[in-house]
């Protein structure tokens, strides 16, 4: 294994999501909550954007790794915004 | 969702209410948490921990509540001992209440969800 | 090279419909003797949990229903080949298990709102209300005693909708799970394990009992591949969770 760091999943603020989408949120209640899971995993929060690790033996390293992940996203959203203007 | 012979099972799931607005904002309370989150900015770990502590004492001060009202309900206690044991848990609401505030907790959020125990309370 | 992975089902299965998954990326299977995997590859670094991210998923698992009933995977499970080649060999005996146990079925779901007045009517001590006065501490506890007993009754009404849903649909049914929270206004949210001959005794069935209790809402969805009947491993862990 190169990196103990397995996979980051980033969530959008749900708030974002359309408001009346009731689809979608019956949807989540079923593919989040639910189903087999193979990996135990944690979900932290850092500025309002949560991540999902997938792997608990990541805590420690993880916590770098997620801002990383953070400042890459907000700067792809940056250099996407000035794109479309 | 209607099934026939010239409908057969559509793969793609069908909601069916006449109460969206209503099950939109309940679904959105329910699902806005991601399941055992946990807040790594200094001032959220503080708030993390406090809510854990606070939902703790919270659980036990509603069974304490409720073996008061067994007791006083039960004849066994002298006016004068009812009087003082709703005193002190008057004390301890507000007490709870001021932290619970001085947190910025909502009371949904001392929420301890135990399953099949959890409905004692 | 990372894999997502959408479900499981026994090797003989044909690939889904969705021919796609994550990514715009080919879905295909990863087979270790009678059990596969669909999945597809994942280069990406991250997976941002989105409208078309999760309907993804659902579309691609959603797609095996019009030929078997799969064994779902959580969204957001991505794994080495390896590991999910391991995960299939450890599990065999239990995966095939409930793959039998939800053969030829689909999960149906149903939730209820307790309409704004059921609410209303519960008595709840206004602590402005326990003033200053000799009997202050008499008159707090009265006041809970009364409240104590509203919430029993609540507890109960939410306790008999539910044995009265089960009652209703418990005969077109293989399995439930079902969560009732009192306290809540979404009371009740039920998963149904229902035989496809069964959908249309279910329907009726799930009519019925709308139109028996016009004070009480309904939503009902489906149908989903069984996600609420999949899990092997963590039974524990869902039924305690602090909020």
């Amino acid at each position: 294994m190169s990196s103990p760091f397995e996979q980051v999943l980033i969530s959008s603020d749900v708030e974002q999501l359309e408001e009346a989408d009731l689809s979608l949120l019956e949807t989540l209640d079923h593919v989040l909550n639910k189903g087999l899971v193979i990996a135990g995993e944690i979900t932290i929060s850092v500025a309002d954007v949560d991540l999902i690790f997938l792997g608990l033996n990541v805590l420690v390293s993880s916590v770098e790794k997620a801002n990383e992940v953070v400042r890459a996203r907000a700067a792809r959203q940056l250099e996407k915004e000035s794109s479309n203007r | 969702m209607k099934l026939s012979p010239e409908n057969p099972l559509s793969v793609e799931p069908e909601i069916d209410t006449s109460h969206a607005e209503e099950f939109v904002e309940e679904l959105r309370r329910v699902t806005d948490s991601l399941p055992s989150r946990i807040n790594i900015d200094a001032e959220s770990v503080e708030q993390g921990l406090a809510k854990l502590v606070l939902t703790l004492i919270e659980f036990i001060r509603r069974l304490l509540e409720k073996q008061a009202v067994r007791r006083m309900e039960g004849g066994d206690l002298s006016p004068e001992q009812i009087e003082e044991l709703g005193l002190a848990l008057m004390k301890l609401e507000a007490k709870l209440q001021e932290l619970k505030t001085q947190f910025g907790l909502a009371d949904e959020e001392l929420n301890l969800d135990l399953g099949p125990i959890g409905r004692l309370i | 090279m990372k894999l997502y992975a959408y479900c499981i089902t026994r090797t003989a299965t044909q690939p889904p419909s969705a021919a796609t998954g994550m990514f715009d990326r080919k879905t295909y299977p990863i087979t270790a003797g009678e059990l596969s995997a669909f999945v597809s590859d994942v280069a990406e670094e991250a997976i941002v949990i989105d409208k078309q991210s999760v309907l993804t998923h659902q579309k691609v698992v959603g797609s095996l229903l019009d030929q078997t009933t799969p064994l779902p995977f959580r969204f957001g499970t991505v794994v080495g080949e390896a590991e999910l080649k391991s995960y299939l060999e450890s599990r065999r005996q239990a995966l095939l298990e409930k793959l039998v146990l939800v053969d030829g079925c689909v999960e149906m779901s149903i939730k209820i709102i307790w309409p704004k007045s059921a609410l209303e009517t519960r008595a709840k001590t206004d602590l402005a209300d326990s003033l200053a006065g000799t009997q202050a501490g008499t008159e707090f506890l009265r006041k809970k005693a009364a409240e104590l007993a509203g919430n029993e009754q609540v507890v109960q009404q939410a306790d008999d909708i539910a044995a009265w849903l089960e009652l209703r649909l418990g005969s077109t049914v293989r399995d439930i799970r079902m969560s009732v929270n009192p306290s809540q206004r979404l009371v009740l949210a039920g998963d149904w394990l229902v035989p496809r001959v069964a959908l249309e005794a279910y329907q009726s069935a799930v009519d019925a009992a709308r139109s028996e209790r016009p004070d009480l809402h309904f939503l009902s969805s489906g149908p989903w591949a069984p996600y609420s009947f999949a899990n092997i491993d963590l039974e524990f862990k869902s039924q305690f969770r602090v909020s």
